[in-house]
This record gives structure tokens, C-alpha cells and sequence, in this order.
């Protein structure tokens, strides 16, 4: 199926980023990664749209944190 | 009705000595008599009403008292350069023209760039997503940004997708959620569309989201794996039109829109989930 790519304003949610299609991955404007292993999903799209998060990426402390990548700007994931 | 300020004194002994339920509105020079509870954002609303817009779909623009109660509806609220500074504060966007060329300004920038360049300042519209480690909230447009959730099953990804809802809820915005696995069906504030009996229509979808006022929670349980492409070719232009034509525009689905819904869905890449409650 081919998807429009001027979607905007959508939320996509997954369990694995790279199941997407990469014109979908490349226009996330914001990643919202839960669960145990929020760095492995960064890592992922990472991947996927091949472009490394900047440095330092921050550290969930707590179990109800998320991690967040604003990826069309410069600031590290937090 | 309205008179001029100096017969103010009038006008209240009148409505007191009559025992008439009626407000007094003072705007500039002059002074309006209106029945109580009405003033332009009650209008406006109406009008919304008649039109299946939202006022998140409104620009609005003006310079005196009585247009406070209606710019705070607007989603844009402008004032133009010469109107009273309680006013100003109020505003997102203060033309630099005053009066009639105030407002010529700024229908030429909604045509030019569809007021994208006064986006940045519509904060007092923006959703939280969450609280930072150093307690500053942490915020974003309810349009124009895509979002990934992702992570793993019974990460929490339902949980923080209910929650955002419900802020989108909350502040009026439409929303269209595409639930590939029923997670979603008992979401207060949206209607549920099919079941694991019966399919959704893509006609029923866009009859319910027609209003502003409803949000939708397309369940797919009872469509066929094979038949949801289908589906989806159907919807999205028809959500795509909808947006289109609230916002008064007909050209390219590649303008950047100010548009009041949000829509999310998981195109490819579903995966199996327990179910959670919302």
C-alpha cells in the first residue's frame, strides 16, 4: 500500500520502529520510546533513518520515565 | 443596542428601573446593551455550530473590550495595531497596521504562509507530553508534529497514548485513533466504530468526525487483514479532504495545516498487545 507522505499531525505507534515504512520514519518529527529498553528503541530508528541521536543520551532512572528524541532538532534525547 | 458612553448613565437607570436581566458591554466609545450571556464568542460558537468547525479551526482578530471573550475562542487571536493594550496583552499576533489595515495584514499573511510563522507563539494551545528531571514541563504543538511511540509490549505505550488523549480531549481537539486490536474501544471521550462482529465504514467514520465536537476510535478487530489496506486507502484521503476543507483551503495536502484533529493510527508494523486498560 502506498502510503500519502504528506501526513502530519499523527501519532504511529509500534513496537518496532523498523516495521514502518521508512518514508513514515522519516517524517517523525518526535520519538517517544517506553518500556524496559527505550535506548534499544531509539537505536532502531536511529538505524532505520540514519541519523544518531546527539550526545549525551539521558538515562531513564525510574519506571514510568520515558525517553524522548526530538529528532528535527539538535537536543539530546532526554 | 448601543449608544454612545456619555448616555451610559441612561442606559443603566433604564435597565434597573424596567427590571430587565440585560448586560452592559462598554466597547471604546460606546456602550452596548446585550442579553445576558451573549456576546461574540457565544456567536461565534453558533455559527461554528451551523458550519462543523471548530473555533481551533478560527483566526480571529480585533481591537476593543467586547472581542476579548471571542479571541480567547480563537485558536489565533490577533489585535490589530491600535487596539486598547488589555487587548495587546491578550493576543498572539499584534498587527503592525492599525484598524482595517490591520486586519488587510493579516489575511495577507494567512494567505502567504498560513500564519506559520506566529505558530511558535501559540503556546498557550500546546499539549503536555510530560515533566522533565528538572520539573519544567515538557510540551508540544497539537498539530503539525508527527510522533513515534514506541517500545515494547506492556511498555506502556497504551497508557501514555490514552493519557495524551485525554489532554487532547480535554482541550477540545478532534482526534481519530485506527486500533488495530480493540486497545482502545472504551475511551470516554471518543465514540467506537466497529467491533469484533462488524467492521467500520469508512462513510460512518467521516459522519461522526464531521462534527468537532466527536472523536473517533476505528476499531479494525472485525475488519479482515487483507480488506485493511483497502480500508485505509478509503479513509485517509477522506480524513485529508476533512482537514482541507476546515481549514478553507483546497490546494496541495502538502500545506502545512492548522488544523483542530489529531489522527494516529499504526499503518504497518502492528504487533500483538495484551490488552490494557486505558
Amino acid at each position: 500500500m502506498a502510503l500519502s507522505q504528506a501526513f502530519t499531525t499523527m501519532m504511529f505507534i509500534t513496537v518496532h520502529p523498523q516495521l514502518l515504512a521508512p518514508g513514515i520514519l522519516t517524517a517523525i518529527d518526535i520519538c517517544v520510546a517506553v518500556g524496559q529498553s527505550p535506548l534499544e528503541t531509539l537505536q532502531e530508528l536511529s538505524e532505520a533513518v540514519k541519523q544518531a541521536p546527539p550526545e549525551p543520551v539521558a538515562a531513564r532512572r525510574i519506571p514510568d520515565e520515558v525517553l524522548v528524541w526530538r529528532r528535527k532538532t539538535a537536543d539530546a534525547p532526554y | 443596542m448601543a449608544t454612545q458612553h456619555l448616555h451610559k448613565n441612561t442606559v443603566l437607570d433604564a435597565i434597573r428601573q424596567l427590571g430587565l436581566e440585560l448586560q452592559v458591554i462598554f466597547n471604546k466609545g460606546a456602550v452596548m446593551v446585550l442579553p445576558s450571556g451573549v456576546n461574540k464568542a457565544t456567536g461565534l460558537a453558533a455559527a461554528l455550530a451551523e458550519l462543523s468547525l471548530s473555533p481551533h479551526n478560527v483566526v480571529g482578530i480585533g481591537d476593543a473590550e467586547n472581542d476579548h471573550a471571542f479571541l480567547r475562542l480563537c485558536e489565533c487571536a490577533a489585535a490589530v495595531g491600535n487596539a486598547l493594550p488589555m487587548l495587546q496583552d491578550q493576543a498572539d499576533y499584534i498587527t503592525h497596521g492599525v484598524c482595517g489595515a490591520g486586519v488587510e495584514e493579516l489575511i495577507e499573511q494567512l494567505v502567504a504562509d498560513d500564519l506559520r510563522s506566529i505558530a511558535p507563539r501559540l503556546t498557550r494551545h500546546h499539549i503536555l507530553l510530560g515533566t522533565r528531571e528538572n520539573g519544567v514541563d515538557d510540551s508540544l504543538p497539537p498539530y503539525g508534529e508527527n510522533i513515534l511511540l514506541a517500545g515494547s509490549s506492556g511498555g506502556g505505550k497504551s497508557t501514555f497514548a490514552v493519557g495524551f488523549l485525554e489532554r487532547l480531549a480535554a482541550r477540545q481537539y478532534q482526534f481519530c485513533v485506527v486500533d488495530p486490536e480493540g486497545d482502545y474501544e472504551t475511551l470516554d471521550s471518543a465514540v467506537a466504530l466497529g467491533d469484533t462482529q462488524r467492521p467500520p465504514s469508512v462513510a460512518e467514520v467521516v459522519q461522526l468526525l464531521e462534527s468537532p465536537e466527536n472523536n473517533a476510535v476505528i476499531n479494525l478487530v472485525g475488519l479482515p487483514l487483507n480488506d485493511r489496506p483497502g480500508f485505509f486507502h478509503a479513509l485517509f484521503p477522506r480524513l485529508q479532504e476533512m482537514g482541507r476543507a476546515r481549514d478553507g483551503r483546497s490546494g496541495s495536502s502538502s500545506t502545512k495545516r492548522i488544523t483542530s484533529y489529531r489522527r494516529r493510527g499504526s499503518p504497518r508494523g502492528w504487533r500483538s498487545r495484551k490488552r490494557s486498560p486505558p
